[in-house]
């Protein structure tokens, strides 16, 4: 019994204490919290901040126009304005709101608008929609600086169409409008605006040399000390190099890499980022590697007043890159076939069509695919890549009938299996059934069915990591562990048994 | 309440059967247009979609022109599906583009050409820029875009006369429409004046507008000092002004023209005056001085023109004055001074005295003169007991008095 009453007492003065400490502890936080006191930096709003918001491509032709000769500086205040003006008008019929459009239209020249948007709202129709190229020629410019006649054409416009909030139907258009600007109030306005003519959106060409990617034998790439982070502080040329080494040693030819989309500056990509990207292709070349690179990794918005924000992105990297003697081609997303259920295939499927369409047209010589998550998917946008690859982690046995039926369904293209792998993790969440060997066996296994069937590969990948970024796996330790010993070398650095087995069976 | 639910619950069901059934019926659909696929109308013509279709078909238009797009939906008519366009749809110019939808799917599409009018109503016209330099080289343009009743722009080559109205001369030209618009060049003149401008399109005339032509740079003139006596006295105004100035053509120069005036005076130092031009004539005053002096007066309009230079001389206005001291010294009273006609000066006259010993200016103050006085009292506080020099100075005469006990 007084045994009993101790431990009570205890527990109360426990209880008590803790019950304090956490007291202290609130009040602490707040007087902390009250003493931080505003930020002397922002008390004035002095700073500038300007947030790119639409982007498409634009390209003026060369300067001829009628009237005054008109200078960088204007030319630049009317793209922006006009600019606006198409960003405003999207996001006026999206929301069937007239919020800013009397900014960028005259007094007359809103009416159209408003017309429009007023019967839109009354019918429940809202139209998602976006530029995604703009073509100007300045046709005519006022002594006075104050009138602009341009044309614009061959303008890229997507349109998604609802009704009652239901996706009716999507639609392409190539238009040429001829315009009349003037300036008022600081602002370039549009007072008249024609569309001459409209066509169908073309399929981009491509030149590239498909059937060099029959020959792929390759890996998926990340530095041992930074998985899914590649182009990070620690980016270092000699690990890079040494890495490229074992890989082209091991008899691989080809490397996979991803540029993450807000790691490397979004839409304003970020110079030293895209500097250790050609880096990374300069060494693959010295190594003779050709790398395939992964866009618009761990980006998943899809939305489409995004879109040329992306193109903006896309057009940066591809065009520093295009002529680089180590690239092999594009992988433009991913897995995005993952993306289909929580960002709609609807929302996906058309950014994807986009984007290929774009990266050919900045790049036609170097081929385009999509890195599928599985072999189902690959079907997916067949028409449209120059190469299918997809990823498979379902039974080897399968794998060569579905490469076959694959095969048959995209008769015309060559395909390229870009990710495939077993983890030799073995713990507790896998009841210790994993080992090297079983690992070593599997590649053994798995080379000799892609060597029955040529198929060309990549596996997943180099290295063992410490650590895998929740981001990629998530949080629950059965995923994330084995995701950290995928690799042909171990987080030491020591080759594992399946090394042996990376290039041929 | 409840009930309104219900039915509402009811009515959704309902709606949701129908739009299932429709879609049933809409497959295998068999759509035909029944007018041209590539179509044109006179802008402000009713435009209407017929298509013939068998079956129930639930059937949209989606279209877009120049301004925005949306979805149109049906009217059934037997076997016939029509479409109307909004009228202001069909009141714009351009190409509409149609695409006609059964189940989410596009079954047939076109485009509509709506052709700009050939009846103006009204023109709008822009002229600019609103000043020119008289000369050769600068040129306005006016803009004139003639549109119909529906505020669109008319068809391409349409005629518009501009008349150029200046002094007695009238000119007539013709432009055409290009590109939404047309424009005609309005070059300056070498007299300046206001150019009146009008266009007209089809009967229908714009309302006046103007330029003006301005004088162009100036050219070289001439100045001149006007004063009311030639003393030193510190208290008249000097008026310095200019000859008409002109630019090359003769016109006179805008008024407000800038006009510096540059002084030197015996000591080297400069003084300034400025004014702007009335009718071409910049005027500035400035004080006489203190004392006798010759100023060398010149004047320019700044990176454009320049005046001759002139000479104005001063006489001392005060010839000679008196010095008395009094209260051992302490006190030391100066005047009354008189100007050039033994006239008390003006009061204000900026008088200095100074204490030296041993070449060394121990002591100074100035005072200004009050009815041709001034009267300097020295503390003892301030300096110490001894014998020093007196020096007075005033309109650039200087007195010295040796030996002065304080």
């Amino acid at each position: 019994m007084g045994m009993n009453n101790n431990i009570l007492r205890v527990l109360v003065i426990l209880v008590f204490l803790l019950i304090n400490l956490l007291v202290i502890f609130g009040i602490s936080s707040l007087i902390s919290y009250l003493n931080t006191g505003a930020d002397r930096s922002k008390m004035l709003h002095t700073e500038i901040q300007k947030e790119d918001q639409y982007l498409p491509k634009v390209t003026w032709s060369a300067l001829n126009n009628k009237g005054k000769k008109i200078n960088e500086q204007t030319l630049l205040d009317i793209e922006n304005n006009y600019l606006d003006a198409w960003f405003i008008k999207n996001v006026a019929f999206k929301s069937n709101l007239i919020y800013g459009i009397d900014d960028y239209f005259t007094e007359s020249a809103r009416e159209n608008l408003y017309n429009q948007l007023a019967f839109n709202q009354e019918e429940k129709v809202s139209i998602e929609g976006t530029s995604l190229e703009h073509n100007l020629t300045v046709e005519f410019f006022s002594e006075d600086g104050q009138l602009v006649a341009l044309t614009d054409s061959n303008v890229i416009e997507y349109k998604q169409v609802f009704k009652n909030e239901k996706l009716i139907t999507e639609v392409h258009e190539v238009s040429t409008y001829q315009l009349i600007l003037l300036l008022e109030d600081g602002f370039w306005r549009i007072r008249h605006m024609v569309r001459t003519h409209s066509q169908e959106l073309k399929k981009a060409e491509s030149l590239a040399e498909v059937n060099k990617v029959d020959s792929i034998k390759g890996i998926n790439y990340y530095p041992r000390l930074s998985p899914w982070d590649t182009f990070n502080e620690s980016f270092d040329s000699d690990t890079i190099s040494a890495d490229f080494k074992l890989i082209k040693e091991a008899g691989l030819n080809t490397v996979r890499v991803f540029v993450q989309y807000e790691d490397f500056g979004k839409a304003k990509v970020l110079p030293e980022k895209l500097a250790k990207l050609k880096k990374l292709l300069d060494l693959a070349e010295e190594n003779e590697l050709k790398v395939l690179v992964t866009l618009f990794d761990f980006y998943g918005d899809y939305s489409i007043l995004d879109w040329t924000l992306n193109q903006t992105h896309a057009e940066k990297i591809v065009s520093a890159l295009k002529e680089h003697n180590a690239l092999l081609g594009w992988d433009i997303k991913n897995e995005p076939d993952l993306d289909f259920e929580s960002r709609k295939k609807a929302n996906v499927v058309p950014w994807l069509t986009n984007m290929i369409r774009f990266v050919k047209s900045i790049d036609s010589l170097h081929p385009v695919t999509i890195g599928w998550s599985n072999i189902e998917s690959a079907t997916e946008l067949a028409d449209e890549v120059d190469f299918v690859s997809f990823h498979y982690y379902l039974e080897l046995e399968d794998l060569g009938n579905l490469y076959s039926k694959l095969k048959k369904e995209v008769a015309t293209k060559s395909i390229v299996l870009t990710e495939f792998g077993t983890s030799s993790y073995s713990g507790l969440w896998n009841f210790y059934s994993n080992s090297e060997e079983d690992q070593a066996q599997f590649h053994k296994e798995f080379q000799t069915v892609l060597k029955q069937n040529r198929i060309p590969f990549m596996s997943w990948t180099l290295y063992d990591f410490n650590e895998v970024p929740k981001s990629v796996t998530g949080s629950l330790p059965w995923r994330r562990n084995p995701q950290k010993q995928y690799g042909f070398v171990d987080r030491n650095g020591l080759k594992k048994a399946s090394f042996k087995f990376i290039s041929s069976p | 309440m409840k009930n309104f639910a219900l039915t509402y619950l009811v009515l959704a069901v309902a709606i949701l059967f129908s739009f299932g059934e429709s879609i049933e019926a809409g497959k295998g659909i068999d759509v035909k247009l029944e007018s041209n696929k590539l179509s044109s109308y006179q802008v402000g013509q009713e435009v209407v979609l017929t298509f013939s279709s068998e079956g129930d078909a639930d059937l949209a238009l989606f279209y877009s022109n120049s301004y925005g797009s949306s979805l149109l939906s049906s009217t059934k008519n037997g076997n016939t599906v029509s479409f109307k366009f909004p009228k202001f749809v069909s009141d714009k110019i351009g190409t509409i583009v149609w695409k006609l939808i059964n189940q989410d799917k596009i079954i047939e599409q076109g485009q509509i050409q709506m052709k700009p009018s050939k009846q103006v109503v009204g023109i709008e016209t822009y002229l600019g820029p609103i000043f020119m330099q008289a000369g050769q080289s600068e040129y306005g343009h006016l803009v004139s875009i003639p549109t119909d009743s529906m505020d669109n722009p008319v068809e391409t080559n349409t005629e518009v006369l501009v008349n150029q109205q200046f002094y007695s001369s009238n000119v007539s030209s013709s432009v055409f429409t290009s590109h939404l618009m047309s424009f005609e060049i309005i070059p300056t003149k070498t007299q300046s004046g206001r150019i009146s401008i009008n266009a007209i399109s089809e009967q229908i005339s714009s309302k006046e507008l103007t330029t003006e032509v301005n004088a162009t740079n100036p050219e070289d003139y001439e100045i001149k000092a006007k004063t009311n006596h030639p003393y030193a006295d510190g208290n008249q105004l000097a008026t310095l002004s200019t000859s008409v100035i002109k630019d090359k053509y003769g016109n006179v120069v805008v008024d407000g023209t800038f006009v510096k005036f540059l002084i030197v005076n015996k000591n080297n130092s400069q003084l300034f005056a400025n004014g702007t031009t009335i009718n071409g004539v910049a005027t500035a005053k400035i004080n006489h001085p203190n004392e006798a002096d010759t100023w060398k007066v010149s004047s320019y309009i700044h990176g454009m023109a320049k005046s001759s230079e002139i000479q104005v001389q001063f006489l001392a206005a005060i010839k000679e004055y008196e010095v008395s001291f009094s209260d051992s010294n302490k006190n030391i009273k100066i005047g009354p001074i008189k100007s050039y006609m033994n006239q008390l000066i003006p009061d204000g006259l900026n008088v200095q005295l100074r204490v030296i010993k041993g070449g060394e200016i121990i002591y100074k103050t100035a005072q200004p003169t009050s009815d041709g006085i001034v009267n300097f009292v020295l503390k003892s506080s301030l300096i110490n007991k001894g014998s020093y020099e007196i020096e007075v100075e005033l309109a650039g005469i200087t007195k010295s008095y040796k030996n002065i006990d304080l």
